[in-house]
């Protein structure tokens, strides 16, 4: 018995091993390409994404550190803060006067701005004494400077002033060496607009607008999206691009923004992103024994994979009862054995799909130019974001939102690089507060990843309206 | 012979031209490798993408001891294994009830399957129950050494072969009594 059993077991692996042991079959034409596409990466890749990789690292310490030591810089000198209020009246007029000897500290700064300063700030000197002596609680005075169109307060040597971004379309603001800040409110409804009228107070009356010259701002953001994949390559993908559609998603995070001079911009910092697509109507039934199903062109489709291809990787189903068809119009997903009844009843539904999602950690880089300011500050952006893949998982259309996905997507490549270009719509809440609105289109560098056995390569780009605000340190 | 000792110089300098060469004529045997240790069409092609890469890279350890075919086929296979090793459960499985008696029906069924079939039918087995049994069957492979190889005990290996084994013939069985219905 035992020896007829063994003949038997020889006898059907001999079998077997006789049939599939010289097994040859062609594989798809387009593994070859793969393969050299992969071939050609390896001698690229490693040098490619270490250097920008360090490049952006190092540009985000040197960013980092630059800021910290303007930023301390700044706040051990808050010597003086100037500023200046709109005038109603325009019938004063510049007159010089001598510096007041007995003040060391006005004098250094005085000497630095030009006379018609000097002016007011002796003014000031002199009206703060006759205030204390009519014990009045003032200690400002007006002073109104000739200025350009442009807003650039006329002095002799004004060239000296650097202007800073305005706290709004009326207020500009100039820095004076060492620190120092004049404010200079440019009365829109003034009856003459190109004169300013000048006040200059003590700094602790108005040490919130020294504040507002810092380079350096922090900002929070959420951003709305419409994510959509770009399909590049020649051959067919063997499925119809129809049944993928786009899907809404987010971004979020946060970041640092560093002001290199008066039009340029760096950006940087750490976001959150999703992006995705839908793949819809899939047909599904239920087989005990996985009979076999034929495609449109009567052909029996004999395999079944426990995996989907799609334009974004492939879907390994987490339910080992789940296998998966491909047929020239529509994806079929078939359920074998013991199988959760719910997933089926979803599946069921009309019009049920499956949705991809993404989700990647970012980290961006990007410069932004001043274009104009009216009341709102408007800038052109441009950059590069390094995205890494923290994961990919699949739910099923109408069982979103949900914690439960029936499945991950594979083949995608865990890094990538995303161009991102768009407006930035800048608006002062407070002096340090501001309102961010930028309508914002990013689309990834490279192909999302190896899709297998397709010649197709998917690069996933989005519509997407950051909104948040940033604030001044 | 000095036609492959020439497109593996070739390979050795990168040549994309030879690389060419050699991925035409091994590319479809060493498909059928892939799609034996494969569950599906796409593992088998990204084993057999991920496993010429392999070879492009590790050629230059070839010494020509052996066939260049065989050394090639041991890379697709590690490659299998590689893929499906996180796969595998380091639990004993208590042994399998052996019934493996074909009976002549059975036998003439196996014998009227094509290659393609059959293939079908290893494919549809769970990932541990295929590795062992292509391992087992296909390349003669000894329990101690497969066990050692997936890092599983011996009786695993030989409760898995004939699990798999039990699987393939109800499959067969089914088939047979469904081509029966069919006549």
């Amino acid at each position: 018995m035992k020896k007829r059993f063994r003949e038997e077991m020889n006898k059907f692996d001999n079998e077997i091993k006789r049939k599939l042991k010289d097994l040859e079959v062609e594989p798809p034409q387009e593994i070859w390409s793969a393969i050299e596409n992969r071939l050609d990466n390896k001698q690229k890749a490693p040098v490619f994404f270490w250097r920008k990789f360090a490049a952006a690292a190092a540009l985000l310490i040197l960013l980092v550190s630059a800021s910290v030591f303007y930023f301390s810089r700044l706040f051990t000198s808050p010597q003086v803060a100037d500023s200046a209020i709109p005038s109603a009246d325009s019938d004063q007029t510049s007159t010089k006067q001598t510096l007041s000897p007995q003040n060391k500290e006005a004098t250094k700064i005085i000497a630095s701005v030009g006379d018609d300063m000097i002016a007011s700030h002796n003014q000031l000197l002199s009206d703060r004494e006759n205030a204390t002596a009519k014990n009045s609680a003032s200690t400002t005075n007006e002073k109104v400077l000739p200025t350009h169109e442009n807003g650039f307060v006329e002095t002799p040597s004004f060239h000296i002033l650097e202007k800073l971004p305005s706290l709004t379309s009326y207020i500009n603001t100039y820095k004076l060496p060492n620190n120092r800040i004049v404010l200079a409110f440019n009365s829109p409804v003034s009856n003459t607009p190109n004169r300013l009228k000048t006040i200059i107070t003590d700094q602790n009356n108005d040490l919130a607008f020294s504040m507002a010259s810092s380079a350096l701002s922090i900002s929070g953001y959420f951003a709305p999206q419409q994510s959509y994949r770009f399909q590049y390559g020649s051959g067919s993908s063997g499925f119809s691009e129809s049944l993928e559609s786009e899907i809404m998603s987010f971004a979020t995070g946060l970041n640092i923004n560093y002001k290199l001079n008066n039009r340029w911009e760096l950006q940087s910092g750490l976001g959150y992103n999703i992006i995705g697509q839908r793949v819809n109507d899939i047909a599904s039934f239920s087989h005990p024994s996985m009979m076999p199903l034929y495609s449109n062109d009567g052909n029996t489709i004999n395999s079944h994979p426990q995996r989907m291809s799609t334009s974004m990787g492939g879907i390994v189903f987490t339910d080992q009862s789940l296998y998966f068809a491909d047929v020239s119009s529509t994806r079929i997903i078939t359920l074998k054995g013991s199988y959760d009844e719910s997933i089926v009843n979803l599946l069921n539904k009309n019009g049920t799909g499956l949705i991809q999602q993404f989700e990647y950690l970012e980290l961006p880089l990007s410069a932004r130019y001043k274009l104009f300011e009216y009341g709102v500050t408007v800038y052109a952006k441009a950059g590069v974001i390094a995205n890494y893949l923290l994961s990919g998982k699949v739910y099923l259309m109408d069982n979103m939102p949900s914690d439960n996905p029936i499945g991950h997507s594979v083949g995608i490549s865990k890094f990538n690089f995303t161009g991102m270009s768009g407006l930035a719509f800048s608006y002062p809440l407070t002096n340090r507060m501001q309102l961010n609105l930028e309508p914002t289109a990013t689309m990834f560098f490279r192909p999302m990843g190896q899709v297998r056995n397709l010649t197709n390569k998917t690069y996933p780009y989005s519509w997407s309206v950051y909104m948040g605000v940033s604030y001044k340190l | 012979m000095d036609k492959l000792q020439e497109i593996v110089d070739g390979c050795l300098e990168n040549k994309r031209q030879s690389q060419s060469e050699l991925y035409k004529l091994f590319a479809a045997k060493m498909y059928g490798v892939c799609l034996r240790y494969a569950g599906n069409n796409f593992d088998a092609q990204d084993i057999l993408q991920d496993g010429f890469v392999k070879v492009f890279e590790n050629l230059s350890n070839f010494k020509w001891n052996g066939s260049l075919e065989g050394w090639m086929k041991r890379i697709f296979i590690n490659q299998a294994l590689d893929r499906f090793r996180s796969k595998i459960t380091h639990l004993s499985v208590d042994e399998m009830e052996e019934n493996l008696e074909l009976t002549d029906k059975e036998a003439s069924a196996l014998d009227s399957l094509s290659e393609k079939e059959i293939l079908n039918l290893i494919q549809e087995l769970p990932d541990q129950y295929r590795l062992v049994f292509n391992l087992y069957v296909m390349e003669g492979i000894q329990h101690q050494d497969i066990a050692k190889e997936l890092n599983i005990g011996v009786s695993t290996s030989r409760s898995n072969l004939a699990r798999a084994k039990n699987i393939l013939k109800e499959k067969i069985e089914i088939q047979t009594n469904w081509i029966e219905k069919a006549i």
